[in-house]
């Protein structure tokens, strides 16, 4: 599996395209009356999560992954 | 085809026509979402055509999973973010669980499963489905990348192993019956579970993790609970 290629693929290319048009900037969402910055996280139930991860039994409270291939 | 085979490979494609389902809806509400907060984004409009790549998606597993005589359950749903998040953060959140991982994860394996000898009803799927996935992925790197541009988006580093738990699911690092390693699964579209395990472990390390960091998450939580499953 070639990984590099890969992220150039997804990640690198993906990033391209969202930054192709107008970004949400602070100021452009403000102006919007929108939220301008994402809110950071309670660090308790950050490590919370971690520490139900490790048990593979995490929820909506401390968060959760989606099922794939 | 013995019994066995036919069990595990129906299994298998009515989870994903499950999945696929799930993605339909989750895409679609995504979308809204993100439009109402960012409406220059190309994203909304590519999650919109994915949640209509991912109904087809559905219908093609869940023929497949019909071939092998396997029912399948309706998808529901699910926000997955802590409930204490921001609804911009969530949003970011579920994006990155969704496509930048779960996405991502499933290229290398639909990728892996198209170079193996397949029946040819199998590959005919896969080769629809790999077409788009793709794009699915590139979509939720997009969405970071507009986020990334105007806030600090560091605060995920934490949340990425449950993101990686509910991705891996609870039996990625078990270890299995040796029927799940049969060398005969490929055929039906079905990784013996090693190799799954292992294209799991190898996505991560060459294309998600470095895509985390490189939107400036750490993704020290993340490879501590890499360590802790491979120790299992």
């Amino acid at each position: 599996m070639q990984f590099r290629k890969l992220f150039q693929m997804l990640v690198v290319s993906g990033a391209a395209m969202g930054l192709s048009s107008g970004c949400s900037t602070p100021a452009q969402a403000q102006q919007q009356g929108k939220d301008a910055r994402i809110d950071t996280a309670d660090k308790d139930a950050a490590d919370a999560g971690m520490a139900k991860a490790q048990d593979s039994d995490a929820g909506t409270q401390s968060g959760s992954g989606v099922s794939g291939w | 085809m013995n019994e066995v085979r036919r069990r595990i490979a129906g299994e298998a494609w009515a989870f994903r026509a499950r999945v696929e389902e799930e993605a339909t809806l989750r895409f679609n509400r995504l979308a809204g979402a993100i439009a109402a907060f960012d409406p220059d984004s190309p994203v909304p409009a590519l999650m919109r055509r994915a949640a209509e790549d991912e109904r087809r998606h559905a219908a093609l597993c869940a023929g497949l999973a019909a071939f092998y005589g396997h029912p399948v359950e309706s998808g529901r749903d699910a926000p997955i973010a802590p409930a204490h998040l921001s609804p911009r953060a969530a949003i970011l959140y579920e994006v990155v669980a969704a496509c930048c991982i779960t996405e991502t994860e499933s290229v290398t394996t639909l990728t892996t499963l198209l170079a193996e000898a397949l029946d040819p009803r199998v590959r005919s799927v896969l080769h629809e489905i790999a077409r788009d996935e793709v794009t699915h992925g590139r979509m939720g790197w997009a969405h970071m990348a507009r986020e990334a541009a105007s806030s600090d988006v560091s605060f995920l580093s934490p949340f990425i192993p449950a993101m990686l738990a509910g991705a891996a699911g609870d039996g990625l690092f078990a270890p299995v019956d040796p029927e799940l390693e049969s060398e005969d699964l490929p055929r039906d579209g079905v990784l013996p579970h090693s190799k799954k395990r292992a294209i799991f472990t190898g996505t991560l390390e060459g294309v998600v993790l470095p895509g985390l960091e490189k939107f400036g998450i750490d993704a020290g939580p993340a490879r501590a609970w890499l360590a802790a499953m491979a120790a299992r």
